[in-house]
């Protein structure tokens, strides 16, 4: 009968390495929400002076270089949950502790490893290849394990180990209110030892059951069962990149992290993946999933990171990358393929058939729904979405005609004095933040031929026609 | 085309917004009426929506020119627009009030308005009114129909063709005028002056919106075409009739803002008597009181000179009003006094409105009011600032809130909320925006920061970072809403409604005028400021304290006390008004005070003004002997005579003018406020070259005239007013002399004002003990709410001792505190379960006084206290407490006693100081500091020698003039000490220089007359030496 053991790894800068997409040791802070002070500062930066509640400004007086980033909870939460896949490769019970640690249970994977002290080395070596900071610390409850990772971390084994070196914790490292922290503070008590000599009852009728309740939970007296993280059933996850990457190579950091998790997935459920489907998402729009297959199958990310990088060299982006998806599902010989692309179930929806064999006869991205955009400018009045992409709304739109040219086509003077104008001006003066505006009286004209037609006056003084109408 | 050659008729834009519609519209008053002007309209209405915060200005522009100005607003209603327009005075306090009732029923900034306000019966009889339909045709016409028979003979179909797809044809719209018998005209809902300004009308907009321009769609305007067209556009656009119905409309409107004059309240003068003659009754009584032995002739005449001019300029009343109001303050003891350029008035004077001695000063009246100066006087009272809402609560109670209102401050784009609010409406980062605001010094003069903006773009600046920076010149200056202004009063005779509209302040209870003081100053409508001065609290608490062992009033405070000039000549000057500041300091040896007028020149002449004029040095220079003095003539030596030839003073400037160089009294005061704004336009220029001009032709040499012309520049903005300094001056000595004669009560009565003043109450605390105060902690049995004096040995024996007050218990509360004083026994309490039974406090506020060390004498160490009072009383049982009992026995727990650096620290937390050894003492006893010098010792030490030092730091200042070089203020158990950082060594050592608690510093001293200074070399923080002491632990009892 095993005496219980628990590990939490805590992750200081999570909230700010996620936004990395290098490994990157120059100096980089992350704000708080209202991006006045500072929130996490890493180890460059608080070498050049930079604490965390600094005001940005001092903090950029003293170091210049900073960079600076805006907090991204979504994201920071997505990456915890990367890391409680990777941790499956550990455990086969993990849970959160949100928002920068994962607990694992130890003491029933010890003799897998060979013992605390060569666990506690393996996740070590594999910690280094995410590149995140961090502190490991083992205990005899999952509070104690979690304390003792804050405060700088620890490995023991027995219960009484770990009781001793937490009875040297100060109160402000006890994950205490803070008013309560600062009163026992304020009366000498300066280490969870002495606390803990003091007679329960006065404590209780002082800091109430509250405290009690916690010390307990700490020290092993009451159960404190956590509350497991369940790997879904496919793996599927979306990263979202601190930048815009531009070159198909720069996303291989980034991609490892989630390959790492894939990894943690499988091992977890004591699998292989013969095949992974990698997307990249761009501002406008995405590009379709990549299939990579792998024919004797594996879980190794180092393998896949190897597959990828290939697929990737061949890869031209047009556009910079803001998010990654990876995701795979083929864990068996299974070959059918979901084509999951609505909500709407199948069948009942004409709409949704249709487009569905559309898109398997065309192939995917080849389908995609056309939008009105709200800009005066009638070039940019509207755009391609995908399908699974929700188009933002546009109301208000003015008279336009059905048919626009895809570029306006010149109007000799002997041709343009045949027309007949029939309103107008309308005058079009937009779109000076991306470099010169757009200047254009536009009429609605009808041509010798009947045909009514949109043309417009640039300012130099010459004649285009831009569309039809009907 | 037929008709081309003739100019185009003349025309009149009866819709214009401008920037003071926040947020819509794009260009300043003034540019609009400059731009109306070069385009040769005959009138142009300023419109702005439910407002008219920004007409003053369009009609100073517009004053002496041939554009005629008419005032309007437009209003917004259920997607309607409709724009009032006022022809007479009547019309336009119709406007002003039903702007002010929609104002006033929505919360600040926004308006709501109800079709029912337009009824008849709501007094809008003398308004024009100008609808402009919506694309629905058939409900406009119908509200037309509605309109046309309220307004009838004064209401028109307004028509604006903005060539964007909304357009009505104007055929159909002239129609729908004809059926109704209405008569349509056109405008051109101007929002900019110039369409160059349709970008940041764009920008504007997103800002409003809180969407970057990329994203607001058709929100923007599609295209630039409301601007002020020329006359030949509109000829294309209108026809003839529409534009000439512009003029008719023009022609009726012959309201101009300078038909406003300042009706007074008349409660002030009792009934069968003259306001003139209730004045003379007022200003004898006071003569009687200021000159008991009666006034000389020559102060006898100026008192009919001021009395004639106040006659003739018709202001007995201004002053009937501001009297009231200071003898209702010292009614009810609240102490105040005027300053400013009020203070050149003997009437004031004779009034208790200014406590300036004309004898003791260079009095100049025409500064503060004269025959050419075409505007009021200017009357800023200060009074104590704890009471101050009493005053401003009697000015509301004796006039009614809708005569009395406050004056309006506008809040306009200033560098860091422009580039912030631009940057986001461009769609770029925040955080690369914060870190561009960032990197801006605005300090530094020889790089103004829109400069450093653009250069931080790079050699290739990105497109957006160039945008940014044209939008973000442009919008510098641009009023965002409206604030209330700190106690700028105006008092009406009748309704202020009927003047100007009232809106609500963000504060609960406040409103507000839409016009701000320079408006009320060039409509020449009188306004009194009510301001606050934390000295005069002081000073009243310490007289107070004082009670009968004291002076008892200012007035009877002796004047000229050598021992007071004594203390100041030796820069000891902690807690006195004005003096205390670094600058002050260090100048007060140098010039080192003699008599009043002295204090009046040190206020005056340490600032940026005239230390950049060149005016410091040869003053001091003539003031040791070491410059010869010497005048041109008489004139100019009757001026300058008081400063040694140096002029420091507005007023000399003022003088000099017309006595060298024979500018009148109006020209020399026009001189005096372009030299106000000199920096911001050109005007200078003109008066400068007059200025020699008028030197040399009565043959002052060249050289003498270009030393005259240089000191004028440095004045800037800054030059003080001699009549300023003086008020500002008598306080310095009042502060002083109280500091000299009863420092334990000066500092009492500074502690019990806080916050004020340019010292913490730990650096009051320790001044007051070097100068041997005796100073008692804060005592759950002997302190009150406020500090006091404890007399030892009864009360006819000198010196008392400061006992330090509850307020300054960190989290301990004011209601907590009365109530303790209130329930404690004549002699205290004995235990502490009699003082928990007795005192209705609750745990924080106990938690709050263990921790502050208050319950010493009760409960022995903190440690013990705090663990014995966060137990829960037991229940009150029937009957007396059992005192027989120990106290503190109830629990078994002993917790051990706080070290000597644990009882710092907490005191330092929970009171923000400690009367037990000062942190540095420890370090020092500790053998931390060694080779350092104490502050007290650095007196010995030669000039130029290389010292160390170290202390807390206690204060760091980067005053702009001084090139940039950091003053930082470390303090030890000896005293303080300051020390001079140069740029080089800041910028290399920056970050102990920022971040350091406790810093130890290399450096050379520097003495020069008394004051001494380290120039820093090498900063080490050395913060981790205090959290690393370990030190034996004592029992503190």
């Amino acid at each position: 009968m095993h005496q219980p053991l628990w590990i939490h790894l805590d992750f200081p800068l999570l909230a700010l390495e996620t936004r990395y997409t290098t490994p990157n040791p120059a100096p980089a802070v992350l704000l708080d929400g209202a991006a006045r002070r500072v929130e996490l500062a890493n180890a460059a930066a608080r070498q050049a002076g930079v604490q965390i509640g600094m005001a940005v400004a001092t903090a950029c007086s003293l170091c210049p270089e900073l960079t600076l980033h805006a907090p991204a909870p979504t994201q920071a939460r997505a990456q915890l949950e990367c890391l409680a896949l990777w941790a499956g490769a550990f455990s086969a019970q993990v849970a959160l502790a949100p928002p920068r640690g994962v607990l694992l249970e130890a003491a029933s994977m010890l003799s897998h490893f060979g013992g605390v002290q060569r666990l506690c080395h393996r996740l070590e070596e594999q910690l280094a290849r995410l590149h995140f900071s961090h502190t490991l610390a083992t205990g005899h409850t999952p509070l104690a394990a979690d304390l003792l990772a804050r405060s700088g971390g620890f490995v023991g084994e027995s219960r009484d180990e770990h009781r001793q070196r937490l009875g040297t914790l100060p109160p402000q490292q006890l994950g205490l209110p803070v008013r309560d922290s600062e009163r026992l503070r304020g009366m000498g008590i300066e280490s969870l030892g002495q606390l803990l000599a003091l007679p329960r009852d006065e404590l209780g009728v002082r800091f109430g059951a509250a405290l009690l309740e916690r010390l307990d939970r700490l020290w092993g007296l009451r159960a404190d069962p956590p509350r497991y993280f369940q790997p879904p059933p496919r793996f599927c996850q979306r990263l979202e990149l601190g930048h815009e990457v531009e070159s198909a190579q720069a996303l291989l950091f980034p991609l490892r992290r989630l390959l790492e998790a894939l990894e943690g997935y499988l091992q977890g459920r004591q699998q292989q993946a013969h095949e992974i489907e990698l997307q990249l998402h761009q501002r406008e729009s995405s590009l379709p999933a990549k299939t990579i297959g792998h024919r004797g199958g594996s879980s190794r990310a180092q393998e896949w990171l190897e597959l990828c990088r290939l697929h990737l060299e061949q890869e031209r982006l047009q556009q910079p990358v803001i998010a990654l998806t990876l995701s795979a599902e083929r864990f068996s010989d299974r070959t059918s393929r979901s084509l999951s692309l609505f909500d709407a179930p199948a069948g009942n929806d004409i709409t949704g058939g249709l487009l569905n064999r559309l898109q398997s006869r065309l192939g995917p991205g080849q389908v995609s729904r056309l939008t009105v955009v709200a800009d005066h400018r009638p070039e940019r009045a509207w755009s391609l979405f995908s399908l699974d992409q929700e188009p933002p709304p546009a109301t208000g739109i003015p008279g336009r005609p059905g048919w626009l040219l895809a570029t306006p086509q010149p109007l000799p003077p002997a041709q343009r004095a045949l027309i007949q104008l029939l309103s107008g001006p309308e005058r079009i003066v937009s779109g000076w933040w991306e470099g010169p505006a757009l200047r254009r009286d536009y009429y609605a004209g009808r041509w010798p031929d009947q045909r009514l037609g949109w043309l417009f006056r640039d300012d130099r003084g010459e004649w285009y026609l831009h569309g039809w109408f009907g | 085309m037929a008709g081309s050659a003739e100019r185009p008729m003349d025309y009149a834009e009866l819709h214009c917004l401008s920037n003071f519609s926040f947020l819509r519209g794009a260009s300043h008053p003034e540019e609009l009426v400059a731009r109306a002007l070069a385009l040769e309209y005959r009138a142009l209405a300023l419109t702005d929506e439910c407002s008219v915060a920004g007409v003053v200005r369009a009609w100073e522009a517009a004053r002496g020119t041939a554009l005629q100005l008419i005032i309007g607003s437009e209003f917004r209603l259920e997607g309607e627009t409709l724009v009032l327009l006022a022809p007479d005075r009547r019309a336009y306090a119709q406007l002003c009030t039903l702007i002010s009732n929609a104002r006033r029923r929505a919360s600040k900034g926004s308006y709501q308005l109800e079709w029912q306000d337009f009824d008849p019966g709501s007094n809008l009889d003398h308004c024009l009114l100008l609808y402009r339909p919506s694309a629905d045709l058939i409900r406009s016409e119908e509200r037309l129909a509605w309109l046309a028979n309220r307004f009838t003979g004064r209401c028109w179909l307004l028509i604006e063709r903005l060539l964007d797809t909304a357009e009505t044809g104007i055929d159909c719209l002239l129609a729908l005028a004809a059926r109704q018998g209405v008569s349509a005209v056109c405008a051109n809902d101007v929002h900019m002056h110039h369409p160059d300004r349709q970008p940041l009308q764009d920008i504007l907009s997103a800002i409003r919106l809180g969407t970057p321009v990329q994203q607001a769609g058709f929100a923007l305007a599609a295209n630039a075409e409301r601007h002020l067209r020329s006359r030949n556009k509109l000829r294309h656009l209108y026809p003839r009739a529409l534009r000439e119905e512009t003029l008719r409309i023009a022609a009726r409107c012959r309201f101009c803002l300078s038909e406003l004059r300042y009706e007074y309240p008349s409660e002030l003068v009792p009934p069968g008597m003259s306001a003139g003659a209730r004045l003379r009754a007022l200003v004898e009584a006071g003569v009687r009181r200021r000159f008991p032995g009666g006034p000389e002739p020559r102060e006898r005449q100026q008192i009919e000179h001021e009395l004639l001019l106040i006659a003739q300029l018709k202001y007995e009343h201004y002053f009937l009003t501001i009297e009231d109001i200071v003898t209702f303050a010292r009614r009810q003891g609240i102490f105040c006094q005027g300053r400013g350029s009020a203070a050149n008035s003997i009437v004031c004077y004779c009034l208790g409105i200014t406590e300036v001695d004309p004898r003791q000063v260079n009095l100049l009246v025409e500064r503060f009011i004269s025959t050419e100066r075409n505007e009021p006087p200017d009357i800023d009272v200060d009074f104590e600032h704890t009471r101050r809402e009493e005053v401003i609560q009697y000015i509301y109670a004796k006039y009614g809130r809708d005569r009395a209102g406050l004056a309006a401050t506008v809040i306009s784009y200033r560098p860091k909320s422009a580039i912030r609010d631009v940057g986001k409406a461009l769609g770029m980062d925040e955080s690369h925006l914060i870190w561009l605001i960032s990197q801006l010094d605005r300090r530094h003069g020889d790089r103004p920061w829109l400069e450093q903006l653009r250069a931080l773009g790079g050699a290739e600046p990105a497109p957006i970072h160039c945008l940014l920076v044209q939008r973000v010149e442009e919008i510098l200056g641009f009023p965002r809403h409206l604030s209330q202004h700190v106690g700028g009063f105006i008092i009406a005779a009748g309704p202020l409604t009927e003047l100007v509209p009232v809106e609500n302040a963000a504060m609960a209870g406040r409103t507000v005028i839409q016009w701000n003081k320079d408006d009320l100053q060039s409509l020449g409508l009188l306004k009194v400021d009510i301001l606050a001065l934390g000295m005069l609290t002081a000073i009243r608490k310490t007289l107070h304290l004082l009670g009968k062992r004291g002076p008892g009033s200012i007035e009877a405070i002796p004047r000229e006390d050598a021992a007071t000039y004594e203390m100041l000549s030796r820069g000891d000057s902690m807690g006195v008004f004005q003096v205390e500041s670094r600058a002050q300091m260090s100048m007060l040896p140098r010039l080192r005070p003699r008599c009043y007028y002295d204090l009046v020149v040190q206020v005056a002449i340490v600032r940026p003004g005239p230390i950049q004029g060149d005016m410091v040095h040869p003053y001091l220079q003539r003031r040791n002997g070491a410059e010869a003095v010497d005048y041109p003539n008489d004139a100019v030596r009757a001026v300058l005579e008081p400063t040694l030839g140096v002029p420091i003073f507005q007023e000399q400037v003022i003088r000099l003018a017309m006595v060298a160089a024979g500018f009148s009294g109006g020209e020399a005061d026009r001189l005096r406020r372009a030299m106000a704004a000199w920096r911001r336009s050109g005007s200078i220029a003109g008066h400068q070259h007059k200025l020699r001009a008028g030197m040399e032709a009565r043959g002052y040499s060249p050289a003498f005239a270009e030393r005259i012309c240089r000191q004028i520049e440095g004045f800037g903005e800054y030059g003080f007013p001699e009549s300023h300094a003086a008020s500002f001056a008598l306080l310095v000595y009042v502060s002083a002399w109280l500091k000299r004669h009863h420092p334990a009560a000066f500092c009492a009565g500074l502690l019990n004002s806080q916050p004020m003043g340019f010292y913490a109450p730990a650096q009051l605390i320790q001044d007051a003990r070097r100068h041997g105060v005796e100073v008692r902690p804060v005592c759950l049995n002997a302190s009150h709410w406020d500090c006091t004096l404890e007399y030892p040995g009864g009360r006819e024996n000198g010196a008392p001792a400061l006992r330090l007050g509850l307020r300054l218990v960190r989290g301990f509360s004011e209601q907590g505190g009365r109530a303790l004083v209130q329930a404690r026994p004549p002699n205290g309490f004995v235990h502490l379960d009699d003082a928990r039974h007795h005192c209705p406090l609750d745990r924080g506020d106990w938690d709050a006084l263990a921790a502050a060390g208050a319950l010493a004498e009760l409960t022995g160490h903190r440690h013990q206290a705090r663990w014995a009072l966060l137990e829960p009383l037991p229940e009150l049982a029937l009957g007396p407490p059992d005192t027989s009992r120990e106290p503190t026995a109830s629990s078994p727990v002993q917790l051990p006693p706080p070290s000597e650096r644990a009882e710092l620290e907490a005191d330092y937390r929970h009171l923000g100081l400690t009367l037990k050894r000062h942190p540095l003492a420890l370090l020092r006893a500790e053998g931390q500091l060694n080779h350092c010098l104490q502050a007290a010792s650095l007196a010995r030490a030669r000039d130029g020698q290389a010292v160390q030092v170290a202390g807390l730091v206690i204060n760091r200042q980067q005053p702009g003039t001084a090139a940039g070089v950091t003053f930082v203020t470390l303090e030890d158990e000896s005293g303080q000490i300051n020390l001079v950082v140069w740029r080089a060594t800041a910028q290399q050592q920056r970050r102990a220089l920022l971040s350091a608690r406790l810093l130890q510093v290399a450096g050379v001293l520097q003495r020069d007359a008394g004051v001494i200074h380290v120039v820093a070399g090498r900063l080490t923080d050395i913060s981790h030496r205090w959290e690393q002491l370990k030190t034996r632990s004592r029992d503190f009892r």
